[in-house]
């Protein structure tokens, strides 16, 4: 089941256009190497609507899309610890990056256990700041209730990759074509928790 | 017996919108529109936008109608074209004529009426579309979608051209834009429906210099059009938010032409004909949107 049904592409249409919504208006009052990062995470949000409604849920499986879509979770865990945690940004930025990197040279080796890891380990980080952060910077009252839609948004990405990941290793207890018929839907409730977050929380 | 007439009229008209390519009209229409906005003129003027509407639709629509009209016999050997009203024989070919002449010359009367200039842009733009590349060189060069291209690229200055009273640089960089973004659509359209042109003895890029060539163009050309839309953008100072979400779709529009290089194949060919489309959608409403607010 790689063609999208009518609805799941209307879904997908308006996920690329609040995502649209958020790149030109939603993320104007942060600092600019914020706005970069998010205009990123955000873009990619937008164009991967966009091709899956042209392209179908072929595209998840291409090996290139895995990659970029790493820079989806790196992109906003980064723009977290830039607006909460300016001390570590830098080295956070240096860590994703040298992350980033692996995942692309663990493509072009043999070892199937290295690009799976390095995979899972960028993936796992980057979710548990997306996921924990807003938590605990609501707790010490930072931020405000809003912000918490971003841990949120981090839980529906963690649980768009597990499925996908399952779905990979064929051990997923879902059949392919009710993972895919419910990924638009992940994707919509991702990006509405991501916008809310980060246009409301701050 | 009212009912009768009544199915036969909306019969008729929807032939006749069939004739016009709603959906490309209409995409050269928001050009044409988008140009006008980027010109920031006052728009209480509500009598001067829609004489750029209607005169740029009928000029638009009358050329798509002759072009019909000329290219019957090539529509009659396509397979995608063979179903239209005029090869099938829905409409008759003089009747498409004088459709296709009354829509151009009313549409000419009111684009010379509203401002002389404006006027001969548009009348450039009818000539160069109907005369030079479907009466010309379309069945003798692939070479000819340049010439359409730049006929692609006349409405979006000619509203510019209304707007400001004159030609200029952002002007003619947004119809540079176009010009540049036609090979794209053309293109990509072409190597999918290539047996068709091959049928028809129409020639293409495709068939004449081959799949990585013509894909070499079309992405060159992309990312020129692109160049061009940023510039102008930049040029017009319309707000960074714009601009961002404007380099976003580029980014979209290039990845899809290196992932046509890389794996060939027909389905990324006509997702990155349908991207084209949508991206230039989405570049004029960046551009109209970043001038009006």
């Amino acid at each position: 089941m790689k063609e999208i049904t009518k609805s799941n592409k209307i879904i997908l249409f308006f996920t690329s256009i609040l995502a649209g919504y958020e790149i030109v208006s939603g993320i104007e009052g942060y600092p600019s190497h914020v706005i970069i990062l998010l205009t990123i995470s955000f873009g990619i949000l937008l164009l991967t609507s966009l091709l899956l409604i042209f392209l179908g849920f072929g595209i998840l499986e291409q090996p290139a899309v895995v990659v970029i879509a790493s820079v989806l979770p790196l992109g906003i865990s980064s723009a977290v610890v830039a607006i909460n945690f300016s001390d570590m940004f830098v080295s956070y930025l240096l860590i994703s990056l040298v992350g980033f990197l692996t995942i692309i040279l663990s493509r072009f080796v043999s070892n199937k256990l290295l690009a799976v890891f390095s995979l899972a380990s960028v993936h796992a980080i980057a979710g548990l700041i997306i996921f924990i952060s807003p938590l605990f910077l609501y707790q010490k009252g930072v931020v405000n209730t809003s912000f918490l839609m971003v841990s949120l948004g981090g839980a529906f990405i963690g649980l768009g990759g597990i499925f996908l990941l399952l779905l990979r290793a064929n051990k997923s207890l879902f059949t392919s074509k009710q993972i895919y018929s419910l990924f638009p839907t992940l994707l919509f409730f991702m990006t509405i928790s991501f916008i809310i977050g980060f246009s409301e929380g701050m | 017996m009212l009912r009768k007439w009544f199915n036969l009229i909306s019969q008729r008209i929807s032939w006749y919108w069939e004739l016009t390519k709603g959906y490309q009209t209409g995409l050269l229409l928001v050009t044409g529109i988008t140009g006008y906005i980027s010109a920031r003129c006052p728009f209480h003027s509500w009598s001067l936008a829609a004489g750029l509407i209607g005169s740029l639709f009928l000029v638009i629509s009358g050329s798509t109608i002759l072009n019909m009209v000329y290219d019957k016999d090539i529509d009659m050997k396509m397979q995608r074209a063979c179903c239209r009203p005029l090869p099938s024989g829905k409409i008759s070919s003089m009747e498409a004529l004088i459709l296709g002449v009354t829509f151009s010359l009313a549409g000419l009367f009111w684009a010379f009426n509203l401002s002389i200039i404006y006027g001969f842009v548009v009348f450039s733009g009818l000539f160069i579309d109907v005369v030079i590349y479907t009466i010309w060189l379309k069945r003798r060069t692939p070479w000819a979608i340049v010439f359409g291209g730049i006929s692609g690229g006349m409405p979006i200055l000619a509203g510019r051209v209304l707007g400001i009273g004159d030609l200029d640089f952002i002007g003619l960089l947004f119809s540079l834009s176009i010009l540049l973004w036609i090979p794209t659509h053309i293109l990509t359209f072409s190597i999918k429906y290539s047996a068709d042109y091959s049928n028809a003895d129409i020639p293409t890029f495709f068939s004449k210099y081959g799949a990585t060539k013509t894909r070499l163009i079309i992405a060159v050309s992309s990312l020129l059009a692109a160049l061009s839309i940023a510039v102008g953008a930049l040029a017009l100072g319309i707000a960074w938010g714009y601009l961002r979400l404007l380099a976003v779709l580029s980014i979209g529009i290039l990845s899809l032409i290196i992932a046509s290089f890389s794996s060939s194949s027909e389905k990324v060919n006509f997702a990155l004909f349908k991207y084209a489309s949508l991206y230039m959608l989405g570049a004029m409403l960046m551009v109209s949107l970043g001038v009006l607010f």
